[in-house]
């Protein structure tokens, strides 16, 4: 009786599974879905990411400040603005037809993330202190040398947890994608749902995929930072 | 060697550093001496070329340190207070990255040069522990051989002891000594112990200005200036003005505690000082006010108090006048020397030395 009810569980299953995920149309809705949203997030978190350091780079260079000051309150004022709605204001506003979603979705969360990396980049810059630089400089290091050997890598190592979070932050934003194009990962999902009316599965699936995401990224950075700025 | 002509540097439209001059010879040391905020270390950072003086030349082998070379190696080498060592780097790679990258040496022979520069500090076995592993002596010693492996002509010092217990500073200051004679050196100290013992000649500084020059035997024991006396009497010897009788009491113990740390005496020294201090102000009026001046020898164990009250007729410590007999017969007990007298101006003066046994 109960290895009876076990196996048609099982069945049933094996069928909502087979339903949601390996048909043809599912299989390729979720992995063109998957493949956007990795483009988003990988170009997007670059995109931040260079932004950021071009930002801080402004900011602790005296002379570069009028440039710095415009770009940094442009930034800082739409962090303030939710991602989607940025998202919406890029593709229909800005660029309206004129990029895809994917690229438009990398250009607007880039922008969005990059106000706050930069604020993290800075204050730990700033905590190394000068007078690392100062020890630096009197033993006779160029200023480049100073940032890469000496405060970069000290900065990067205590800055790190913060960029993780961010770069968590960014990885969410990605499922706002679906706003201004269809064939997000989310987008995809909700697409199966609808058409099987299954809701556990396609929505625990998206969830355990974000998951899976959010811990390669920690995985990521961390081997990133053990490479290439801890020494010893 | 170095040649420093009339240099004067602003910050905000306050002269730190007005019209400095002063010259050192090859292998000497001067050692730098004056009060907060007199200076001193603008002085340095401008010789150093992390600050640029606005008038006035530094030459250093007759060669004048402008603003664009003090940018690139002057074979100056600095060591800071706080030792900045570069904590993501073992001791090692402290030692050899900038001889590597700034100079060009070989990796094996910068580490051949870093492993006897440690042994010179007397940190030949710390070679792979990273600075948060080491005492703040041993720091400072790391920080030191740091600057030897750039083989500088001048060594800077800003306050190099001022950050350690007695013990990490006599390991400073003996390697201090091994390198009087081998090296130029500028030193910034407050400690005038090591003045006295390492220094060939002494600047006094204060508001910026070179206040007296001279060598040890002159500047420490003969001071020409005021300034300098009361600065030297300042170093020397605990002073402190007591108001009235709601004087800041925990204050006086902790400037008591300071000074006993000061030439390394125990908590039981300091809890014997501060004894004899409360019981002689139980015997005393406090309302006209008093001033209480704490010194100790440099020679040997023996400390003073002595106390200056405004015009009273009054004997304190006798017998039959004082308020206090038992904080008396306590005073009696704990000093070998009790004078009560009153000067030429009518002012009372108390001198007790201290029990020396109770002091070690």
């Amino acid at each position: 009786m109960i290895w009876g009810v076990s196996m048609s569980w099982l069945q049933d299953w094996q069928q909502q599974i087979y339903r949601n995920f390996l048909s043809d149309d599912a299989l390729s809705l979720i992995l063109s879905g998957f493949q956007n949203t990795l483009v988003i997030f990988i170009f997007g978190s670059i995109w931040a990411l260079v932004l950021a350091t071009f930002l801080t780079y402004l900011n602790i260079n005296n002379k570069l400040q009028w440039l710095y000051r415009p770009l940094q309150c442009f930034v800082a004022t739409i962090h303030d603005v939710p991602a989607v709605v940025l998202m919406m204001f890029f593709y229909y506003v800005i660029f309206s037809g004129l990029l895809n979603g994917v690229v438009v979705s990398i250009i607007a969360l880039g922008v969005y993330s990059s106000g706050s990396l930069s604020r993290i980049f800075k204050i730990h810059i700033g905590q190394v202190g000068k007078e690392q630089y100062e020890s630096g400089k009197m033993l006779g290091f160029t200023s480049k040398q100073i940032y890469r050997l000496i405060i970069l890598p000290q900065a990067v190592r205590n800055m790190l947890p913060l960029v993780i979070g961010e770069m968590k932050v960014l990885l969410r934003a990605t499922s706002y994608a679906g706003y201004i194009f269809q064939k997000d990962l989310v987008k995809a999902v909700d697409s199966i749902r609808a058409h099987t009316e299954d809701v556990f599965l396609p929505l625990l699936f998206v969830s355990l995929l974000y998951l899976f995401l959010s811990s390669a990224i920690v995985k990521i950075f961390k081997m990133l930072n053990a490479k290439f700025f801890c020494h010893d | 060697m170095i040649e420093v002509k009339h240099i004067t540097k602003s910050y905000n439209g306050k002269k730190a550093l007005d019209n400095v001059s002063f010259c050192l010879g090859k292998n000497e040391t001067m050692c730098i001496i004056g009060s907060m905020g007199s200076g001193k270390s603008t002085l340095l950072r401008c010789i150093a070329g992390l600050e640029h003086p606005e008038e006035g030349s530094i030459c250093i082998d007759g060669c004048p340190l402008t603003q664009k070379n003090a940018g690139g190696y002057n074979y100056i080498g600095m060591v800071f207070q706080d030792f900045n060592l570069f904590p993501h780097f073992n001791v090692l790679h402290n030692l050899t990255l900038a001889p590597i990258k700034v100079l060009g040496v070989s990796e094996k022979e910068a580490e051949e040069q870093a492993y006897q520069q440690l042994q010179k500090v007397g940190l030949g076995e710390k070679a792979f522990l990273f600075p948060n592993e080491l005492s703040a002596g041993q720091k400072q010693r790391v920080a030191i051989a740091r600057c030897l492996m750039m083989k500088p002509r001048l060594m800077l010092f800003d306050e190099p002891t001022s950050a350690l217990d007695p013990i990490a500073t006599a390991e400073v200051m003996d390697v201090m000594r091994k390198l009087k004679k081998e090296i130029t050196q500028v030193i910034i100290t407050h400690k005038i112990s090591l003045v006295n013992e390492i220094a060939d000649s002494i600047i006094f500084m204060q508001n910026g200005k070179v206040c007296e020059k001279g060598s040890p035997a002159d500047l420490l024991y003969a001071p020409k200036q005021a300034a300098t006396r009361s600065f030297l009497s300042y170093q020397k010897n605990m002073i402190y003005r007591i108001e009235n009788a709601q004087f800041d009491r925990p204050e006086l113990n902790a400037r008591i505690e300071c000074y006993c740390n000061r030439f390394g005496l125990g908590s039981q020294a300091f809890h014997f000082v501060q004894l004899v201090v409360e019981e002689i102000l139980n015997l005393l009026p406090l309302d006209n006010g008093l001033d209480l001046v704490l010194s100790k020898s440099d020679t040997e164990v023996r400390m003073s108090l002595n106390i200056t009250l405004s015009f009273e007729e009054k004997m304190y410590l006798d017998p039959l006048q004082a308020k206090d007999d038992l904080s008396l017969s306590l005073i009696e007990g704990l000093c070998d020397v009790i004078q009560e007298t009153t000067n030429e101006d009518g002012r009372k003066l108390i001198h007790l030395e201290l029990n020396k046994e109770r002091l070690l």
